[in-house]
Parts: C-alpha cells; sequence; structure tokens
C-alpha cells in the first residue's frame, strides 16, 4: 500500500461521498461521463506529483518556496489553508451526519471525533490507525453491490458513459465543479508528494510507485461512478432531492434494506474520520515546511509551536463550525468541493512550471502528452469557474 | 550621518529582499532592467558581491551579469557606469564557484550550525561600505517573513498597540554568517560550494551531525555528507540509519567508499558492505589493504545476529612471551580503529587465546615482568556460533566491557564491545516495551 491508493481512498472522504451522491440524485446518470477524463487527469496530475516527490526528495510546498520565493507560496498557502479547512469542516459535517443517522447529537460525536483525531496523530499511534481505515474502505464495496441490485438500466450508463452532454445552467456547472474539485483536490498533490519524499523513493523503484498512483486513481474512480449510479438508479428514480445524510443513507436500501442508514453511516463516519486525521496534520505540515517552520509528529510543542497550533486550531475551528445551530450540512460539504475546484488550477500551472524545469528535474521534466493533459484541465477549470460566474449574474 | 567605517567611508545595513526588484540604470539615467540577484564570492568569510544581474522581461524574460565595480551609486536605485548598448542579455548563468544569494541562501535551507538545526532562509541581513555589499546574517525570522510580504509596518502597529512590550519588536532573529553553513550543491561535482572548515561545522557532534543531515534534501545530504573531513565522515556514518547510509553509499565514489570503510570499525566496516550489492562489495574489497579486506571478508560469512557477526577483529593481542614494557609499546603503536584497548589479550604461537589483562593491570607493572605474571587466565569468552544473548549474559555477569570470540580450536577471532550489544538488544526492548 503505497501513497497512491492511501491518498486516493482519502479523496473519498465525506465531501465526496457527498458530492457524488448529490449528483446522482440531482442528475441521474447524465454527468457519468465527466469521470472517464477525470481518471485520465488524475492519474497523471498525481503521477506528476509523486514523480517530483522521487526526482527532488522535496515535498511540493519545500520546492514552490524555493523556486517562486517568498510571496507566491505564501499566498498559495493561504488558498490552501483555506480550500483545506473547508474540506475539514466537510469531514466533521460527515462525522455530524453519521451522528444523525445513528442517533447520536452533534454536541457529543464532533467533539469526540476531533478528540479521538487529534489524539492519535499527537500520541503517534496514527499509523497503526491507518491500517484500520483503509481496511474499512473495503465498505466501499457496499455501493457497488447496492449499485447492482438497484437493478440500474445498462443502457442509459453505459450511453451517458461515452457521451459527454453539457448543460449551461447554474446547478450543472456548479456540480460539475464540485464533481471534479473533490476527485482532483489540491490536499492531494501536497500530501502525495511530501508522503513520497519522505518515503525516501529511489528512481530505481519508481515504476511501483507509478502503478500505486495508478491503482489508486482508478479505484477513487469506479467508487464514485457507483456511488453516482446507485443514487442515480434509487434517488433520482424516485425523485427524491437530496437535503439530509438521511436521504443519501436511502440509496443503500437494495442491499441493506432498513439496515441502510448503518451501512451508510459507518461508511461515512470511517470516511470522515480517516480524512479527518489526514488533512489537518497534511495542511499544518504543509504550510510549515513552507514558511520554514519546525514541523513534524516527532518534535513537541516547545520546538514546534507553530505546527501543532496550526494543528489543533483546523480540527477545533473545523468541528466548532458544525456545532453552529441550523447548520445545514450538505450545502457546507458541497460548497468545500466548489472552493477545492476553483483553487486546483492555480496549483496546476505552478506544478507545471516546476515539473518543467530542467535544474529540478534533469531528464525527468514531464512529457507532452502529460503537458498537454495538464494545460486542457487547467483549461477547463478556469472556464469552468468563469462560466459558473457568469451564470450566476444571468 | 552614517557610522564611519575604519578606512573612511560609511557603512550600514540593508536587506537583500529590498535591493531584488531595485530599478537598475546605465549612466546616462536610461532604465536597464530590474535587479535579479547577487553573485557573491566567499573567498572571504563574509560573501562578497562580485556580480550584478539585471532581469528585463517577464515572460521569456533576458538576463545580464555585470561586474559589481561598475556600480556607481546604490540607494533606491542602482545606477551603472556603462552604456546600456554595452550590456549584453541573455541567459542566467549558474555560477560555478560563487554563490548566487537568490538561488542558493534565499529561501532555501541553510545549516545554523551555532544553534545545530536546519532553518529556512527569509532574507539575508546585507553590511553596506560605501559600494561594497557584503552578507553579515541570515534572518530567519517572523519579522523577515512579514517584511518580505510588506505586511511589516502593519504587524508593527498592531503589536505595537496590544503588547508593547514584546520581545517582537526588539529581538531580531539574525544568525552570523559564520555560524552559517550553505548547502548549495554544485550540479557539476554533486558537492557543496561553500567549504565547511570557515563555518565550524566540524565543531557539531557528529550524532547531532546525523540529525540535520536526516533533515536535509537528498542532494544535499550526499553534498554536506562529502564535505565532511574523513574522520567525521566515518563517525557521521556509524550513526546514520540504515537506509540513509545505504543513500551516501551511492552518492560517494568508489575511492571514497573504500576510505569510509577503513575508517570504520570493523564490525561496522562489515555491516557497510552487507547494505551494498556483491559485485560492489569486491570492488571496493580490491580498493582496500589486503589484510584487512581478508578479514572483512570473513567477517561477512557470519550470520547477523551471531558472535561472529557481532564481532570487530580490532583487538589487541600479544605473544605469551612478550613483556610488560614490550606489551606497553604494542599498544601505544597499535592504531588502532577500534576503540577498545583497555583489554589486551594473550595468545600462544597458534593464536590460541590464553589469557587476559586490562592496561590497568600493567601500567603500574615492572616493564621486565613477564606478560602472563599480570594476566588471568580463567577468561569468559564465546564461540563464533553463539548467540546475541550467550554474549551479553557473560558481558553483564562478568561485568566486561567486551567478550573475546573463539573458534573451534580456541584461536581468537575478534571482540564484541558492550556498546555492539547494547546496539543489537535495545530495538529488543524498545519493541517490547511499545508493542505494534
Amino acid at each position: 500500500m503505497g501513497p497512491g491508493i492511501i491518498t486516493a481512498n482519502v479523496d473519498n472522504d465525506a465531501g465526496g461521498i457527498t458530492t457524488y451522491s448529490v449528483c446522482g440524485a440531482q442528475f441521474g446518470y447524465s454527468m457519468l461521463w465527466l469521470f472517464i477524463p477525470i481518471i485520465f487527469a488524475l492519474i497523471i496530475i498525481q503521477e506528476m506529483s509523486s514523480r517530483m516527490g522521487v526526482v527532488t526528495g522535496k515535498g511540493l510546498a519545500d520546492l514552490m518556496r524555493e523556486e517562486f520565493g517568498l510571496k507566491i507560496t505564501f499566498y498559495s498557502m493561504l488558498v490552501l489553508l483555506v480550500a483545506n479547512l473547508g474540506n475539514i469542516i466537510a469531514e466533521f459535517a460527515g462525522i455530524a451526519a453519521a451522528g444523525d443517522l445513528f442517533g447520536i447529537p452533534r454536541f457529543v460525536i464532533v467533539p469526540l471525533g476531533a478528540l479521538f483525531v487529534w489524539w492519535l496523530v499527537v500520541k503517534g499511534t496514527y499509523k497503526s490507525a491507518e491500517k484500520i481505515f483503509l481496511s474499512a474502505c473495503v465498505f466501499y464495496v457496499a455501493y457497488i453491490i447496492s449499485g447492482i441490485i438497484a437493478h440500474p438500466d445498462i443502457g442509459p450508463i453505459k450511453y451517458h458513459l461515452i457521451r459527454p452532454e453539457l448543460k449551461f445552467n447554474r446547478s450543472y456547472i456548479f456540480m460539475m465543479i464540485g464533481v471534479i474539485g473533490t476527485t482532483i483536490a489540491p490536499w492531494m498533490q501536497f500530501y502525495q508528494q511530501a508522503a513520497i519524499a519522505e518515503k525516501g523513493i529511489k528512481l530505481r523503484y519508481y515504476k511501483y510507485s507509478r502503478w500505486d498512483t495508478i491503482i489508486g486513481g482508478i479505484v477513487v474512480n469506479v467508487v464514485a461512478i457507483f456511488i453516482v449510479i446507485t443514487c442515480a438508479a434509487t434517488l433520482f428514480k424516485h425523485g427524491v432531492r437530496i437535503e439530509t445524510a438521511k436521504d443519501a443513507a436511502l440509496a443503500l436500501k437494495p442491499l441493506a434494506g432498513n439496515y441502510c442508514y448503518v451501512l451508510f453511516a459507518f461508511g461515512l463516519l470511517n470516511a470522515s474520520l480517516f480524512a479527518a486525521s489526514i488533512l489537518p496534520l497534511s495542511t499544518a505540515y504543509t504550510i510549515c515546511e513552507a514558511l520554514g517552520w519546525e514541523n513534524g509528529v516527532n518534535k513537541n510543542f516547545q520546538e514546534a509551536p507553530h505546527f501543532y497550533t496550526l494543528y489543533t486550531a483546523l480540527i477545533v475551528i473545523g468541528g466548532f463550525i458544525i456545532l453552529i445551530p441550523g447548520i445545514p450540512l450538505v450545502p457546507v460539504m458541497l460548497i468545500s468541493q466548489v472552493a477545492n475546484g476553483i483553487l486546483l488550477p492555480f496549483v496546476l500551472i505552478l506544478m507545471l512550471i516546476l515539473i518543467n524545469n530542467k535544474r529540478i528535474m534533469g531528464k525527468h521534466t514531464n512529457g507532452r502528452i502529460a503537458n498537454a493533459i495538464t494545460i486542457t484541465v487547467i483549461i477547463l477549470m478556469i472556464a469552468l469557474s468563469l462560466l459558473y460566474l457568469i451564470t450566476l449574474f444571468k | 550621518m552614517y557610522p564611519i567605517y575604519p578606512d573612511g567611508k560609511s557603512f550600514n545595513f540593508t536587506y537583500f529582499s529590498k535591493i531584488l526588484g531595485m530599478d537598475v540604470i546605465d549612466k546616462k539615467g536610461n532604465l536597464v532592467g530590474k535587479v535579479f540577484d547577487i553573485i557573491a564570492t566567499t573567498a572571504e568569510i563574509y560573501p562578497k558581491a562580485v556580480e550584478l544581474v539585471i532581469k528585463r522581461g517577464f515572460f521569456k524574460a533576458k538576463y545580464a551579469h555585470v561586474v559589481w565595480l561598475a556600480v556607481v551609486e546604490l540607494n533606491n536605485q542602482v545606477r551603472l557606469n556603462v552604456d546600456e548598448r554595452e550590456i549584453k542579455f541573455g541567459r542566467f548563468k549558474d555560477p560555478r564557484v560563487d554563490i548566487s544569494l537568490r538561488r542558493d541562501i534565499l529561501d532555501q535551507q541553510v545549516v545554523d550550525t551555532f544553534n545545530r538545526r536546519v532553518v529556512r532562509v527569509n532574507d539575508l541581513h546585507i553590511l553596506k561600505v560605501g559600494l561594497h555589499l557584503m552578507v553579515a546574517h541570515i534572518d530567519i525570522s517572523m519579522r523577515g517573513l512579514l517584511r518580505r510580504l510588506g505586511f511589516n509596518r502593519l504587524a508593527d502597529f498592531f503589536i505595537r498597540l496590544i503588547s508593547p512590550q514584546s520581545s517582537y519588536l526588539k529581538k531580531e532573529n539574525f544568525i552570523s554568517w559564520k555560524y552559517v553553513q550553505v548547502i548549495a550543491v554544485s550540479k557539476a561535482r554533486l558537492s557543496v560550494k561553500v567549504s565547511m572548515p570557515y563555518n565550524q561545522i566540524s565543531s557539531i557532534h557528529p550524532v547531532e551531525l546525523g540529525e540535520i543531515i536526516a533533515d536535509l534534501g537528498p542532494e544535499q545530504k550526499i553534498a554536506l555528507f562529502k564535505g565532511l573531513d574523513p574522520k567525521t565522515r566515518a563517525q557521521v556514518f556509524s550513526d546514520l540509519d540504515p537506509e540513509t547510509q545505504k543513500y551516501m553509499i551511492q552518492g560517494l565514489e568508489p575511492a571514497e567508499n573504500a576510505h569510509l570503510i577503513d575508517l570504520l570499525p570493523g564490525d561496522e566496516a562489515a555491516d557497510f558492505l552487507d547494505l551494498i550489492p556483491k559485485e560492489t562489495v569486491d570492488q571496493l574489497l580490491n580498493l582496500i589493504e589486503v589484510g584487512r579486506a581478508k578479514k572483512l571478508s570473513t567477517l561477512l560469512g557470519y550470520a547477523h545476529d551471531t558472535a561472529g557477526g557481532l564481532m570487530t577483529t580490532e583487538f589487541i593481542s600479544v605473544r605469551k612471551s612478550m613483556t610488560v614494557g614490550d606489551v606497553l609499546t604494542r599498544v601505544k603503536d597499535s592504531n588502532l580503529k577500534s576503540e577498545m584497548i583497555y583489554y589486551i589479550y594473550v595468545v600462544d604461537e597458534n593464536n590460541r587465546l590464553i589469557g587476559n589483562t586490562t592496561l590497568k593491570k600493567i601500567i603500574a607493572a615492572d616493564p621486565e615482568d613477564n606478560i602472563l605474571i599480570h594476566s588471568s587466565t580463567k577468561i569468559a569468552a564465546v564461540h563464533l556460533d553463539d548467540g546475541v544473548k550467550e554474549a551479553a549474559f557473560l558481558i553483564e555477569k562478568y561485568r566486561l566491557y567486551a567478550l573475546p570470540v573463539v573458534d573451534h580450536d580456541h584461536v581468537l577471532q575478534g571482540i564484541i564491545t558492550v556498546d555492539d550489544i547494547l546496539e543489537h538488544i535495545l530495538p529488543l526492548i524498545w519493541r517490547k516495551e511499545n508493542p505494534r
């Protein structure tokens, strides 16, 4: 299990599950085609991060600071902080939603979850917890089985998988940005490159790393496609619009029947806790790295005060916002994924400049195809964001 | 207005970030471009500016390198005494020997040899004497960060408002250049540009150096390691984790590796050879002095957790016919790589172990006495195939610092020192206390 597969599984977090569910419930199969280009784009972008990690032995934030100087790095970090805080809030929203399904009040489950995550990392037991989280990801199979049991019509699925369909209305574009933003999230590039650099993987073994990235990229999208299909075959068919996590749980009814709540709640809780334990840590790590502050869980608070303050603050703020009375969970998760989608092109532009620099990458600079695909993603994301802005004023 | 420097020139301090991006004008006052970089020589203790790099254009930017002597004014802009038309623009040339302040220092990681840690440079504090620039300090403070972002006035204002006594306003978090080791890597040779002895890196304890190395990027790791003097290098190497050791071995030339093996104690040299592919082992053994190479290849044959695999072949053995005086001369001349000179082992004509003594016993003895008079003949020893546990048990039971290792014919083969045992046993204890 390499960084690629771990990153991919964290990618199917609370925000991801929610976005895919809403996508299926709201638009049926009509957005399925989007996942095919996403698979390619995700693999190529993640491959770039891991290649940079292997060749330079440095994290993306480190490289940005050394090549672009402080200003560009600082503002990138600021935006990343905001986007990741959004993601973290979405994870706690996921924990709260899972609590709703189990009948546990938010005021109990969110602080407990926050404390658990904080304790996991600070006490250094994270590595063993990671294995449990990873194995619990097997629960995603529930979506695949449910999707099959729901007897969806194969015809339309095939049709929509291959046939791109653009609708120029606000909610469709909003959903497209959300789906791309949650699947190719900016934190993933920072996290995977740092993980690879930390592992000290050598160029000779890079081919295994590449397969790790490819498998991860395919797995995350297959699960996403099945979530969309399951929700489309159940919720969309009956015209249910998702307003709460309970509605999303109904998608699992064909498989779990009356127990669908439990299955959905468990999957959501696992995904949320997994991502909530990685995201704040990765964010604090990346920012400290970029600004030259001491970091790492093997240092104590006196040695790395910025790191621990940032890490703790992210968890506390993320959890606290969810406890504000009357805050709607599903829109919160959705909006954070759209923020990701808007940030993505900027991170990609910086990555492209770095990876095409011979002084840094030697003979491992990007090939033409990778450059072309990345540039396409950048242009598409900017175009979609602009289009969304236009529809706002129409 | 400004303080006066001994030779009559005024001097003041400025920051590199303030000079970067300044307008550069030629002798007629035409705009040439903007300051992009300063190239400095490290021939003296403080890096001194020798070249100005000017940038022109944004996309497809071009650069010009101008000798520092051409600079005639440096305040809010840089004025040159040449004509714009004489300046040739082209590619940025990475200096080979000198350092680029922008690429090699600013925003990069350097070693703070005073506090023994790796830090990231936020700004350079520059001493300006007349028109000469010298790097005096590096700035690693939060204030330096804010200054470069242009928020320093704002931050100062708020902090003065909240707590006027804050240490933030007074404390300058500078590190004197004397304590800065730049690890700018010259791509061609994969070695550090700034030589080490200047910056007191050798005053750092090898264990701490190992920790510093762990914090660096892969190229910098090797470059810093290569820059150490051979003896420190060997000491640092012993303390690195096997993964990093492997990395270093791959980064060094065969001759450098052979030299490193030479300086390592026997058991560690054997561990070293264990880390690398078989072909490379043979190649390296050819580069090492024959006697030692032989010993090493024997050590390589033993299993890792046996006395044979653990032992070192550097020890002092003397013939039973020798006098105390002879033995003392032996000890003085032994020039050992191993630290264990406390025990002296007595052997017969066939190298069979028959007794041992300690330096303490013979130092006060009559030099004319036969060594056997001052030796004990009841000695604890382990066999080559014995495990670590037996060795640990004997060392503890007899309170020894080292234990001899013999073969079937009781011929002395090597010794196991107490730190080798500890090194082997500590991980086992750790695992028991922190079960995963």
